[in-house]
């Protein structure tokens, strides 16, 4: 029955398909903005995704009208290309397996990539700037997200416009045709080079990379644990530790790059099941 | 380290800097393209 001084919640009326259930107090995802200043996904949304999609197809179809695909010769037994490079949207990994063995490069860290793009909502707890593009409130993640972008692209750019023959690098001005000379100083493990430095036993440097590794993360993790101290709390123990591990994976690429160019180190750290 | 792993690694991280800036500030404009 409905109060004297109050509007009732939910009037009665027998055409109304739709009553309120139940008020509970809670958080919700949904975003701060009152309901005026929201719009439906449907249509309005969708609307425009399906013009933009529509646009999209257009444009590609008279791309494609325009110009052939950059098909080689067919394919033939006796002679291998040079440079064996796979299509543009692999060459990013194409290139990481210049800086990580295999096993890492082609199947760890891509793998890591896609968990951790999936494991993205459950991290990411921030209720800031949901349903509306949002910058101010949300520079962590989109600083992460974009580096690890920016990475994966500058990857793809040198695979596709700086490896030449025998994946070498060839600036856009250098001879293509030639045979680059093989670097007169040659890429050695940081144990052995450890050892060869310090005259130590190449089992005891061996053990000196593990600690090294794990001094790596165990810097990383303790950063912003130490100087941020508001990002860990709101975060919790699991959330933190499960997204700087990620953030630190993903920082030991451009890491491990930069060590192989400055010092040629190959391998930072050799177990007996996989190399870094 | 040599010259020419120094072109690289400034490659490298030039590279890097424009495409998240490019990416970076595209996040600020549509901030503010579609604020109120």
């Amino acid at each position: 029955m409905a109060d004297q001084t109050h509007a009732p919640v939910s009037p009665r009326d027998p055409k109304k398909t739709y009553g309120l259930a139940e008020l509970v107090r809670g958080k919700t995802p949904s975003s701060a903005r009152p309901p005026e200043e929201t719009v439906f996904t449907w249509p309005d949304l969708v609307y425009i995704e399906f013009l933009a999609m529509l646009a999209s197809t257009i444009v590609l179809i008279v791309l494609s009208l325009l110009s052939g695909a950059p098909l080689e010769e067919s394919a033939s037994a006796d002679t291998t290309p040079n440079p064996m490079k796979a299509p543009w949207y692999f060459l990013g990994l194409q290139e990481l397996l210049v800086f990580f063995d295999p096993w890492l490069a082609g199947v760890v860290l891509p793998g890591l990539i896609i968990v951790g793009l999936m494991v993205v909502p459950y991290i990411d707890i921030n209720p800031k700037g949901i349903g509306q593009y949002n910058y101010t409130d949300r520079k962590f993640a989109v600083w992460t997200f974009c580096f690890g972008l920016a990475l994966w692209y500058i990857f793809i750019v040198v695979g596709v416009y700086l490896r030449g023959l025998d994946w070498g690098w060839y600036w856009p001005w250098d001879n293509w045709s030639l045979h680059k000379q093989a670097s007169a100083v040659s890429l050695m493990d940081l144990e052995v080079i450890m050892s060869q430095k310090f005259g130590m036993a190449q089992t005891t440097a061996n053990k000196l990379t593990y600690l090294i590794t794990g001094a790596f993360y165990a810097i990383g993790f303790t950063i912003p644990f130490l100087f941020f101290r508001k990002f860990y709390d709101a975060l919790g123990f699991v959330r933190y530790n499960l997204m700087m591990f990620f953030f630190m994976t993903m920082m030991l690429v451009p890491f491990k790059v930069m060590i192989r160019l400055m010092f040629n180190i190959k391998y930072l750290l050799i177990t007996p099941f996989f190399k870094i | 380290m040599s010259m020419e792993n120094l072109q690289i690694g400034l490659f490298l991280v030039v590279g890097t800097g424009l495409i998240m800036g490019v990416f970076v500030g595209l996040a600020i404009w549509l901030e503010r393209s579609f604020k109120k």
